[in-house]
């Protein structure tokens, strides 16, 4: 069976405010070919970074949404999403899925959550429920 | 082909949330990459400016392959630099160039 092995990247809904920081989210599956996992590489613990834009005198938290391949480089891995705040050792919510459509999905999704709504130390809320006041 | 000259390295304590360099200690570094997540870390004695010149020397001298216009690249140092995913200390480095931008991780 030949597969198709051309990349191309998962397409993605972003909102305003969110920058790629790295991207080799390819529309790729897993593919061995005479026992040897052909396209590992593709498949790494670094796959992508989208980040929250945040202006430095900005009381917004910088939400990170990062994605990996664990174990790395292994068939039998799988995709791993993490919703970070700040730091690496703030891991807010995690998804994990064979499938890079399972993922596509959860990042709109949480993109589109945390586009509508902002974080304090309270909790989540919605940005129209509670205006801000500009004064 | 050399693609350090007009390259921008992104800093590894700014690359999701400095994901690859968790913990202050080598012996917690080792912790993060051989339990939870497993990711590759750099040994402490590493900050992001001599990552940077680790990436700069990779790009130089190391093996580049062509992933459809970016590129991954791979270079082993005459010394270890940090612990791959699953905890084994590691010389090797594994570069990702794309859009002039380049990030890296101990392999």
């Amino acid at each position: 069976m030949k597969v198709d092995l051309e990349l191309k990247l998962v397409p993605l809904r972003v909102p305003t405010g969110w920058a790629i920081k790295f991207n080799k989210f390819w529309e790729i599956k897993p593919f061995i070919e005479n026992g040897s996992f052909v396209n590992s590489e593709d498949f790494s613990e670094d796959l992508l970074s989208i980040e929250r834009i945040c202006p430095d005198n900005s009381n917004w938290p910088c939400f990170i949404l990062d994605l990996g391949w664990y174990p790395a480089e292994d068939y039998y891995g799988y995709y791993k999403l993490d919703l970070i705040k700040g730091s690496s050792d703030n891991i807010l919510r995690t998804f994990e899925a064979k499938n890079y459509n399972d993922i596509r999905e959860t990042i709109e999704q949480w993109l589109d959550i945390l586009s509508k709504y902002y974080y304090d130390d309270s909790g989540i809320h919605l940005l129209k429920e509670n205006r801000i006041n500009l004064d | 082909m050399f693609l350090g000259s007009k390259t921008n390295h992104t800093r590894a304590s700014n690359y999701s949330g400095g994901k690859h360099v968790k913990g202050n200690t080598n012996k917690q570094r080792e912790e993060n990459a051989t339990t939870g997540r497993r990711n590759g870390q750099y040994f402490v004695e590493f900050n992001d400016d001599k990552i940077i010149q680790l990436e700069r020397e990779a790009l130089e001298k190391g093996e580049i392959k062509d992933r459809e216009g970016s590129y991954h690249i791979f270079y082993s140092f005459p010394f270890n630099i940090g612990y791959a995913s699953g905890g084994s200390k590691t010389n090797t480095i594994r570069a990702e160039w794309s859009s002039g931008s380049v990030h890296s991780h101990p392999r």
